[in-house]
């Protein structure tokens, strides 16, 4: 079980994920553009931003750059999604502190590869992960 | 392809040169006529002038004559040879520079009086026809005769003669001696130039002198010319004629003279009556030739320009429309993603959730299996908007193109022939491989379906100076390395050719998704190349990539 934040702006899209994941057995909060992400972020710690890339206003890009200069955020992982790339994309991903870049429509087999590697390992050093 | 304008241009001044030519012609035309009149009133003029002048010449003459005859009359009759009366003819002889002698013949034949006396010989003239003549006729009026010959050696002569007394008894004739050679003097001395020719003739046709000279012909009578069938009915004219003493056609302007059996003769060729018309004529003929090369000149250019703007237009448009329609196509593909993406995760979630109702199963199934389809589609779609990041490497394509030879003979398939080749040395460029296979597949796939399946493709790579044909504008000063897929097959039509980079634009039917060379196009503009299409309806096809070389190639960014 993950705390998960889900950032994108299609909302039906945002709450279809959450469903998800919720159903997967994580913890799940939502964030329909880049300064409530932030905000929830801050508040909330999550373990895994799952965070869409073509935002309005602030892109996903400028979120995570701006996540990564949060050092209480600093175990936090960062999945970006984005409807103009292809899993495994490259690019300026690896500047803005983003793990891995997913392709929509996400690939549901993977994304739950993923979230179920991110519900086991990885723990946040300063938490243990059987202590949550 | 003219627009109105330019041809409503273009006909200006085509008429406007039609107008100049035809003044000019005109003009050129008028100028003849003016020239030939011009050259008859002057020669009409002339012989005006010269007819006044000798006839004046034999009036004076006559009047000397006269007055010796007047002297000869004073009774007594002087003696034969009396030094008073020869000083007498001697000082009117002064007057008179074109007379050689004047001397008195009695009427027996025997010279009385001599001007040049003691110099000449006793001789007797009684055989000269003008001396027959007045002794036949003691009352014959006062006579010029034709020209005869000087038995002193002195040369032709004009005899002028009276008688030597008014009465009807026969007393001798006076006569004064016109040396021919002076009137050809007076004709030099009025200075015209050597395409006149001036002539004096006794009417019986005998030329009495000419200028310029003409010596031997001083004598012989000219009655065949065609001034003497003329003489008859006016006095004085002019016209044209070939038939001359100097052959070519010339103005004659004849008049005869007053008082005197001649006429002169002033003629003039037509070729020296035109010459500075010809000279005009021929400048005004340059000046047009010149002009008539300058407007063709001027509008091969202004087609020429034309032509070309017209080519760099429709490239602009295809590369614009190229352009736009990979942000269109971009923007559709981020679009169709998202939906696609809620469709997904929901088809997903309806499996978590209805795990135990197996009669969902082959609908999730079959939106599952759409979801992929739409997922290879926004790939495809992706790829021609340029937006697929690449994994830029450098590569040198003869190398690639040995690695890539057995992917591409698969592609092609057993019944065609596929032969790579490079030229070497290659320089290196910057490309994604992996997408550089797709794409080469995509073109030997196309190659093999244009040829229905056997047939040969070549695939060469070669160093280029510049992407001719390209969308893109012409670039000659970064060298290219050029990758071409060359078949066999039937080729396309110039509808097809110039069409085939669009997106969804197939010429497969129910097949073809449209996608193939537009997304090989997007990936070529993408690594800061491009890419063009040389075909013809008549067979064959040739696809150009054109790869920047490594140094010079703009890295791509996702």
């Amino acid at each position: 079980m993950m705390r998960i934040l889900i950032v994108d702006d299609n909302a039906s899209a945002a709450h279809a994920t959450a469903a998800l994941l919720v159903q997967w057995g994580h913890e799940v909060r939502l964030a329909l553009d880049g300064a409530s992400a932030i905000a929830a972020a801050r508040a909330w710690r999550p373990q895994l931003v799952l965070l869409d890339i073509g935002l309005p206003g602030m892109d996903g890009f400028d979120v995570a750059a701006t996540l990564r200069l949060e050092p209480a955020l600093a175990a936090c992982r960062i999945i970006a999604m984005s409807g103009l790339c292809r899993t495994g994309d490259s690019g300026h991903v690896a500047e803005a502190g983003i793990e891995l870049l997913l392709a929509k429509p996400l690939d549901i087999a993977f994304l739950r590869s993923l979230v179920g590697d991110a519900a086991c390992a990885r723990p946040a050093p300063s938490r243990p992960p059987m202590w949550d | 392809m003219l627009t109105r304008l330019l041809a409503l241009r273009l006909a200006a001044l085509v008429l406007a040169w039609i107008a100049a030519m035809l003044i000019v012609a005109w003009l050129v035309f008028a100028g003849r006529q003016v020239a030939l009149e011009r050259a008859e009133r002057a020669t009409a003029a002339f012989a005006a002038v010269v007819e006044q002048h000798t006839a004046r010449t034999f009036q004076a003459v006559n009047l000397t004559l006269a007055a010796v005859g007047d002297a000869h009359q004073l009774a007594p009759r002087p003696e034969k040879n009396h030094p008073q009366f020869q000083q007498m003819m001697a000082r009117r002889l002064k007057d008179l520079p074109f007379v050689r002698a004047i001397f008195a013949i009695g009427p027996d034949g025997w010279i009385l009086h001599d001007t040049d006396y003691p110099a000449t010989p006793q001789v007797s003239l009684a055989d000269r026809p003008y001396f027959r003549a007045h002794k036949l006729d003691p009352m014959l009026a006062p006579t010029v005769w034709p020209p005869l010959l000087s038995r002193s050696g002195a040369g032709w002569f004009l005899p002028v003669t009276q008688a030597l007394s008014r009465s009807a008894d026969f007393e001798g004739v006076v006569v004064a001696a016109l040396q021919a050679e002076q009137f050809r003097e007076q004709f030099r001395s009025i200075g015209l130039a050597e395409a006149y020719l001036i002539s004096l003739f006794h009417l019986d046709g005998t030329l009495v002198a000419s200028h310029p000279e003409r010596a031997a012909d001083v004598g012989k009578r000219f009655g065949e010319l065609a001034l003497f069938s003329r003489l008859p009915l006016e006095a004085s004219g002019s016209f044209w004629t070939k038939q001359s003493m100097l052959g070519g056609e010339r103005m004659v302007s004849y008049r005869i003279v007053q008082g005197a059996p001649f006429v002169v003769r002033v003629s003039r060729s037509k070729n020296d009556a035109l010459a500075e018309w010809r000279r005009t004529a021929t400048g005004a003929a340059v000046a047009m030739l010149i002009l008539t090369i300058f407007l063709g000149w001027f509008i091969a250019r202004l087609a020429r320009e034309r032509v070309q703007r017209e080519r760099e237009r429709q490239r602009r448009m295809q590369a614009e429309k190229l352009e736009a329609l990979g942000q269109l196509t971009g923007g559709i593909a981020h679009d169709f993603a998202n939906t696609l993406n809620i469709v997904a995760i929901n088809a997903a979630l309806m499996r978590e959730l209805c795990a135990n109702a197996p009669a969902l199963e082959p609908s999730l199934v079959q939106v599952e299996r759409a979801v992929r389809g739409g997922t290879a589609l926004v790939d495809r779609l992706l790829s021609f908007a340029r937006r697929r990041p690449l994994r830029l490497e450098r590569v040198r394509l003869d190398a690639w193109l040995k690695a890539a030879q057995p992917l591409l003979a698969q592609a092609a398939g057993s019944r065609v022939t596929l032969v790579t080749e490079a030229d070497l040395p290659l320089a290196e460029v910057l490309c994604d491989t992996a997408q550089l296979d797709t794409a080469l597949v995509n073109l030997v796939v196309n190659a093999r379906d244009a040829m229905a399946g056997s047939g040969r493709i070549t695939v060469r790579a070669y160093p280029c100076e510049d992407n001719a044909g390209a969308p893109q504008a012409r670039v000659a000063g970064p060298r290219f390395v050029c990758l071409s897929v060359l078949d066999n097959g039937p080729g396309m039509s110039e509808e097809v050719r110039r069409r085939a980079l669009e997106p969804f634009y197939s010429t497969k039917g129910e097949g073809g998704t449209g996608l193939g060379l537009p997304q090989v196009y997007g990936f070529m503009r993408q690594i800061g190349g491009s890419m063009s299409i040389e075909s013809s309806a008549d067979g064959g096809a040739a696809i150009h990539l054109f790869f920047p070389v490594a140094a010079a190639a703009a890295a791509g960014r996702p």
